[in-house]
């Protein structure tokens, strides 16, 4: 499977749904400050996120890591609200999420840095 | 900024899942695709040595539990712990997702109809089901999410899908028929 090909016309949250879905995904967790979500809630809100804010692509600064060195230059940084539904009234909940996508020369994942409440 | 590789602890269920991997100086831990495959074994493993630490207990009223009936029926699955462990894994994964937000804000305006107060009519029935390793990291996962216990992230995806399930709103009946009750039927009968 070709992933470029797969995420090729779609947005940037689409991209990284797809990207999530059928590559390879490298989470960053247990860090202590601040404290990223376990990656069974990033994987849970991934599938969850739909308008997203503050968009900003950033210089990488790390290359550590097994992608660091042959990831994308940039990171992705943004905000998004969930809302959960069914009969019963849940919050809304404001994540922030950081990454990078691998490889530069031919995608096959995506590197999560932090994930967590706003 | 170095990372080095070292043993991390992780907790599911009161247990621990020791594995080794990079961590950095600020102490994040890497987890991908191989530890996945490992902590899926765990998992099973745990299964295997406790079923009990699978388990969930719900609360249904009887008027519910005769909607449900109905679906086991439809569907022919006889056994209420598939069919409800096939309704929280299908609004969890599916339903609440942005796969089923078009049916789910169509289905908010029925939040305050006559047919929630008569779905939690009648007598209180206390149930349980077994969770598979993947559906409950998924259910532990959502109750964490949503801060609603086990019991309750249960009885949220029960009565949701109870309600679309009797719902008369063209949109929802549409797909409820095409492609609710299929995925029900596939994940109860694959179990």
């Amino acid at each position: 499977m070709d992933l470029d090909e797969e995420v090729q016309d779609l947005t940037f949250i689409q991209k990284l749904q797809t990207v999530v879905e059928l590559g390879e995904l490298d989470y960053w967790a247990d860090r202590n400050n601040p404290p990223n979500l376990p990656d069974e809630d990033f994987m849970n809100a991934v599938e969850r996120f739909d308008k997203i804010e503050n968009f900003k692509w950033i210089p990488r600064e790390s290359d550590l890591g097994p992608h660091g060195k042959t990831g994308e230059d940039n990171c992705f940084k943004f905000e998004c609200e969930i809302q959960f539904g069914g009969l019963f009234e849940i919050e809304i909940i404001r994540y922030f999420v950081k990454g990078y996508f691998f490889e530069k020369s031919k995608l096959i994942g995506v590197t999560i840095q932090s994930f967590r409440e706003v | 900024m170095a990372t080095k590789i070292q043993k991390v602890e992780k907790e599911f269920l009161g247990h621990t899942f020791v594995y080794e991997t990079l961590v950095n100086d600020e102490g994040q831990a890497l987890w991908n695709k191989d530890i996945e495959k490992q902590y899926t074994k765990w998992l099973y493993d745990l299964k295997s040595k406790d079923r009990e630490l699978f388990r969930v207990q719900y609360p249904i009223s009887s008027n519910a539990y005769e909607i449900l009936n109905k679906i086991k029926e439809r569907i022919g699955v006889y056994d209420d712990s598939l069919l409800v462990r096939a309704i929280t894994i299908t609004f969890i994964n599916h339903l609440d997702t942005r796969k089923g937000r078009p049916i789910m804000k169509r289905f908010a305006e029925y939040k305050k109809s006559k047919d929630v107060e008569i779905l939690q009519e009648g007598e209180i029935l206390q149930k349980s089901l077994y969770f598979s390793p993947n559906g409950m990291r998924d259910i532990e996962s959502y109750s964490r999410m949503t801060r609603l216990k086990k019991s309750q992230a249960v009885q949220n995806a029960l009565y949701s899908v109870l309600l679309i399930s009797i719902n008369e709103d063209e949109q929802i009946k549409k797909y409820w028929e095409e492609v609710i009750l299929g995925q029900l039927a596939t994940i109860a009968k694959a179990a």
